[in-house]
């Protein structure tokens, strides 16, 4: 062959067009897969660029171009040598056809099967397969090799629609229906699960750069640069845009979209299409082949659809059937003349399709063959679980970022550990998406983690606490305590002025929602609004049904939670203090009693401890008998009342005899009271009332002194000596009462006891003749013994003298009270009567001096000037008349003016106590 | 016109009734607590109720402001022993048209109701 | 308690006996409670709160309530059961009305009704606790005060 460098730079650089397809259909394949296989597809077109060269080389290219034997196989140029430049460059266009065929097949197949069975199939394929059928239709270019059997016949494929598409088509076919779908690409019921691309931007690069290369694809066929060539590139073109314009009107409404495989797969289809004829079709025959080619690419996909084969980038529906169809268009299409193969045009149909029939079964039957042979000694397909990983990690070990992303949200969202972060890449746009992601994460951990922590608080926490709005709702959120201190469920978004208004006083009330409001108030300053919070301290009344009360001491803290200068919330703390409050108030209590103790002791404190007891117990019996006279409605009031009467002042005497005054003084008050009553014509039971409040008040007294001399030390009731001293105390007390009496009016008394013991009365009869003496006692110093100065002016002794003697005779004790004192004042006693109408007129003319003393006993009569503690209330007497009777004895009298007065008491003796002293 | 009666003492209840018989009013229903009383509301929807305030389970102030939240038109006397002026200015406030304490005459309850059914 | 306190729980009850059956109630002689103090068949405890704390009850035997009963529901017969409801009315009527004395923050609390003497009772009530018998249509009954 004639060395034209012209012919052989167009060989060169179509060839680097055709190489530069390579890149396109890398770009095409992993740009229409998963990025998780994306590596693997891209790295399968570089692989089986550089085997099916090596192998085109060793033998591909002798079966193909060498000398033909009958028309069925080449056999030299095995281990090629370039022998001249023509052939070098002839070699290397034909190495890149055979790769482009080889390419086809890793598109078909993609994301499903194993890198080293792909590459056995690559080589079988570049050095099998694809050369000896290229024989059959391209054998005999290199001059003095001979024709294959199908260029003899007349069939034309010029730049191989079959040769190079349709055969890797058929491969693919073969290679799928053994390997299957990829997982999930089909449901049960046949319904179709779209597989999106990971980059489709990638792709168009990727068609384009094809459209490119196919310029030398075929445009390079010519093998020359003659006046064909442009013709050709320029109807290459026109097809391919036909392919695109016609898929995408048909698939537009069918789909309802502007798929982007229509139109990349549609300019595929197109140059595919017009591969075979264009050297020998018009430029319209070319836009009619181009569109055809992309209508049949469109219906085959459908077709492939629905028999579930899944062809992963529409390698068969471009490459197979867009590929016999421009097999077919050399027939039905072809200037005659150009083809020059002596047909008519039905022969040349007829061989036409011949062709495509040969090329299915021998590519088609003997890939399948061979595949599944090798299938069953080494299964070409990945496991599930690779598959699912993706072949870039399970074949390659090699990592995408969105895979480690992928990785990390994956283990995330089965684990729900979400401390793992994403890896970050920071150059690549997925390391920045998991970057952001990462800080994302970093906000919601420390968000989840706060949220708990806080949870953790609310459920911990011994004080409520709680968010309050502005509505005045308490949040959802709140301590588990605040239930128990509000004694209410369900808390959230209930209106704490609702909650404690049934608690609360209704002032307390309108001051909270004042307070609620200007803490709110963004104008008013915390430490102002803080001052004011009327709930600092407050107490809470809950009813808790069955007639008790439960008393809550709270305090209520609040705080502004603020943000960007808006108050958002009030934190409110709830504190129980109850216990803390109750037990101060009881410690107060408990201060304020002992104060008054001690007073109390103060003033008990020189009595002896069991005259004391005594005297209580008695005081006591007193105050029980005056209330349960009053508790008697039996009597009449008055009647009541003067009972009532004689008892308090018995009382008081028994107080002013052991010194006990702020006893004394409350019996007074009392008997003045009392007295004030009975001397009204009418009985005003109104008058009662305070009355009876009184007697609650000495009541509390009598109760705390109990309390008291049951807590006194030594307490003890007594030894045998109770009663000697007993006599002594009662001796002891009787002095110290003539001396404070004598002091109280201005006189000068002296008593005399040595011949009284009280050891010989009986226990019953001990406190009536103490009392009965007392009264003597005090009716003797203020009326009897007069001031020294009348004594001088009468010669008597400036002191005066009582004595209290006894006597004992057989059966009766006889007491005897005298004082040296004026005597009774007969006149003045029987005057009185008669005014407090004791006596009539009648009797009182007629009564003796001997009756006259008789009369002090009666109820009312009192000779005194006025009436203070100690005389005057003209209940003195009476009460010793009482007495008396109570002992069972009797009482005389001997007076005489000027000289003194006597009492001499009459006691019976009582038996068992003799008995007992014996 | 339909009436409840809503008091705690069974008495009362009573007393209320016979006061108001003379009156064209159908008794409805009589509850003893704030909570019965929501339910009979609720059944029978009735004109006017008589309300006492210090109940169990529900007090009568809260039993009468969700009366009158579900029916406003309700007429609720309030018949309660708490005679203390804020006690009865809470009730109005909260809606009731009338105030009543107790210790009342059948006269003094008479008289309210027929206020009560008056005022339109 | 003080004075006018008191007067005002008698004044109370003598009205409220009053203006029920226009008979007059007369206080008896007013008491302090002590062990020996009787209660009669039926009585109505009532715990107070608030400003004050403690209890008031009223008691009374059972012709007194069947004949206040009577006027209330002119003339018909009461059941025994009516008559715990009836003391507990009364009970409520007397401390609801003392709010107009004490104010609004006088808590009352449901009245709670004992039959026969029970020792409870004196558990929530303050000492000392001041008993004020009423005579009422020749019969008795009393309220005790057991206020702070």
């Amino acid at each position: 062959m004639e060395t034209n460098l012209l012919d052989i730079l167009w060989i060169i650089v179509a060839s680097c067009l055709v190489f530069i397809m390579q890149a396109g259909f890398a770009m095409v394949e992993s740009g229409l897969t998963r990025s998780k296989n994306s590596i693997n597809v891209a790295i399968k077109n570089l692989t089986d660029l550089g085997v099916s060269t090596i192998f085109f080389w060793i033998v591909g290219f002798g079966l193909m171009f060498g000398s033909s034997f009958k028309g069925y196989v080449g056999n030299s140029f095995f281990l090629f040598k370039a022998e001249n430049t023509w052939i070098a460059a002839f070699f290397l266009f034909q190495a890149m056809f055979c790769s482009t065929s080889a390419t086809i097949v890793s598109g078909a197949i993609a994301e499903r099967v194993k890198y080293g069975a792909y590459i056995v199939a690559t080589i079988f394929l570049s050095a099998v397969i694809y050369p000896v059928f290229g024989h059959w239709v391209w054998g005999g270019i290199v001059p003095g090799t001979g024709q294959g059997w199908l260029a003899s016949l007349g069939f034309v494929d010029f730049a191989g629609s079959t040769v190079v598409h349709s055969l890797g088509g058929w491969v693919s076919l073969a290679f799928l229906l053994i390997v299957g779908q990829r997982s999930g690409r089909f449901k049960n019921d046949g319904e179709i699960v779209e597989i999106s691309g990971s980059n489709i931007p990638m792709v168009v690069l990727g068609v384009l750069i094809l459209w490119f290369g196919w310029f030398g694809f075929n445009g390079g066929s010519t093998l020359s640069m003659n006046n064909s060539v442009a013709s050709i590139i320029l109807k290459t073109t026109l097809s391919a845009s036909a392919g695109m314009i016609c898929t995408l009107a048909i698939g537009w409404p069918m789909l309802k979209k502007p798929d982007v495989t229509l139109v990349m797969n549609g300019a595929l289809a197109g140059l595919v299409a017009i591969t075979a004829p264009v050297h020998a079709v018009t430029e319209l025959q070319s836009i009619i082949i181009g569109a055809v080619g992309g209508a049949f690419m469109l219906i085959s996909s459908f077709g492939l659809n629905k028999l579930k084969i899944d062809d992963a980038v529409g390698a068969i529906p471009v490459h197979l059937v867009a590929g016999i169809w421009g097999t077919l268009a050399v027939g039905l299409f072809g200037d005659l003349s150009i083809l020059d193969t002596g047909l008519s045009r039905i022969n040349q149909i007829i061989i036409q399709g011949a062709g495509v029939l040969s090329c299915g079964v021998w590519a088609f039957g003997l890939s399948f063959i061979f595949l599944k042979i090798l299938n069953a000694f080494y299964p070409l397909r990945i496991g599930l679980k690779e598959e699912i990983d993706g072949l870039n990690k399970s074949e390659h070990g090699a990592s995408t970022e969105i895979f480690d992303l992928y990785t990390v949200l994956h283990h995330q969202a089965s684990t729900g550990d979400i401390t793992e972060r994403a890896p970050v890449e920071p150059f690549t746009e997925v390391g920045q998406i998991a970057q952001i992601y990462n800080e994302v994460l970093d906000k919601l951990e420390e968000n989840t983690v706060e949220k708990s922590d806080y949870l953790n608080i609310l459920e911990n926490v011994s004080d409520g606490m709680f968010l309050l709005n502005n509505k005045g709702e308490i949040g959802k959120h709140y301590s588990k305590s605040l239930e128990s201190i509000l004694e209410m469920d369900q808390l959230g978004g209930k209106q704490l002025y609702e909650i404690l208004k049934s608690y609360m006083l209704d002032s307390n009330m309108d001051d909270l929602k004042d307070f609620i409001s200007l803490a709110f108030d963004v104008n008013t300053r915390w430490r102002h609004v803080d001052r004011v919070n009327p709930l600092r301290e407050i107490d809470l009344y809950i009813n808790r049904g069955s007639g008790d009360f439960k008393t809550k001491h709270l305090e209520f803290d609040f705080k502004r939670i603020e943000k960007g200068g808006e108050i958002l919330n009030l934190l409110v703390l709830i504190r129980d203090v109850t216990d803390e409050y109750e037990l101060n108030l009881e410690i107060e209590k408990t201060r304020e009693k002992s104060h008054v103790e001690m007073e109390l002791l103060y003033k008990i404190l020189h009595v002896e401890p069991n005259i004391l007891r005594e005297f209580f117990s008695y005081a006591k019996k007193d105050l029980v008998t005056m209330n349960n006279i009053f508790q008697d409605s039996e009597k009449s009031s008055r009647e009541r009342l003067e009972q009532a009467f004689r008892i308090s002042h018995g009382l008081k005497g028994d107080a002013e005899l052991l010194n006990l005054f702020f006893i004394s003084e409350k019996a007074e008050e009392i008997e003045i009271m009392m007295q004030k009553m009975i001397k009204d014509e009418f009985i005003n039971r109104d008058d009662f009332i305070p009355l009876t409040l009184k007697f609650g008040e000495i009541q509390n007294t009598f109760d705390k002194i109990e309390s008291l001399l049951d807590k006194w030390a030594g307490f003890k009731i007594g030894s045998g000596n109770e009663k000697l001293d007993k006599s002594r105390y009662f001796k002891d007390h009787l002095v110290k009462m003539t001396n404070r009496l004598a002091e109280k009016y201005n006189k000068s008394v002296n008593i005399n006891l040595e011949k009284l013991s009280l050891e010989k009365l009986d226990e019953s009869q001990t406190k009536p003749v103490q009392d009965i003496l007392v009264q003597l006692l005090r009716n003797s110093v203020y009326h009897g013994i007069e001031s020294s100065d009348t004594r001088v002016n009468l010669g008597k002794k400036d002191t005066g003298n009582i004595s209290i003697r006894m006597e004992e005779s057989e059966d009766t004790l006889h007491i005897v009270f005298s004082d040296d004192g004026a005597g009774l004042n007969l006149s003045k006693i029987r005057d009185k009567a008669l005014l407090e109408k004791i006596i009539t007129k009648e009797q009182y003319d007629k009564l003796s001096d001997n009756i006259i003393p008789r009369l002090i006993f009666k109820q009312g009569l009192s000779t005194a000037g006025g009436s203070d503690s100690v005389a005057g209330k003209g209940v003195g007497m009476p009460l010793v008349n009482n007495l008396i009777e109570k002992l069972d004895g009797s009482i005389g009298i001997r007076t005489k003016s000027n000289v003194g007065c006597q009492f001499i008491l009459k006691i019976p003796i009582v038996k068992n106590s003799i008995l007992r002293q014996v | 016109m339909k009436l409840l009666i809503v008091d705690d003492s069974n008495i009362m209840q009573k007393a209320i009734g016979k006061y108001l018989k003379e009156f064209n009013l159908e008794i409805v229903g009589y509850a003893g607590n704030g909570e019965e009383a929501l339910v009979m509301c609720e059944r029978y929807k009735p004109e006017i109720v008589t309300l006492d305030i210090t109940m169990p389970k529900m007090d009568g102030l809260t039993c009468l402001e969700k009366i009158l939240k579900l029916y406003p038109e309700t007429k609720v006397l309030v018949i309660s022993a708490l005679k203390d002026s804020a006690t009865g200015l809470k009730a109005l406030k909260l809606g009731a048209k009338g105030f009543l304490p107790k210790p009342f005459t059948p006269q003094d309850l008479q008289e309210e109701i027929e206020f009560i059914c008056g005022d339109k | 308690m003080n004075e006018s306190e008191l007067k005002a729980f008698i004044k109370i009850v003598t009205e409220y006996f009053e203006s029920i059956t226009g008979q007059p109630a007369k206080m008896g002689l007013p008491f302090i409670k002590d062990d020996n103090t009787d209660v009669f068949d039926f009585t109505g405890v009532i715990g107070v709160s608030g400003t004050r704390k403690g209890a008031i009850y009223l008691s009374a035997p059972r012709e007194l309530l069947q004949e206040f009963g009577g006027y209330i529901l002119e003339g018909d017969e009461l059941q025994d059961s009516e008559l715990y409801d009836l003391v507990g009315e009364m009970t409520n009527t007397i401390s609801g009305n003392m709010r107009e004395h004490f104010g609004a923050s006088f808590f009352i609390s449901v009245p709670i009704i004992v039959k026969g003497k029970i020792d409870d009772i004196q558990l929530k009530l303050n000492p000392p606790v001041y008993i004020i018998p009423i005579e009422w249509q020749f019969s008795h009954c009393h309220l005790a005060i057991g206020l702070e």
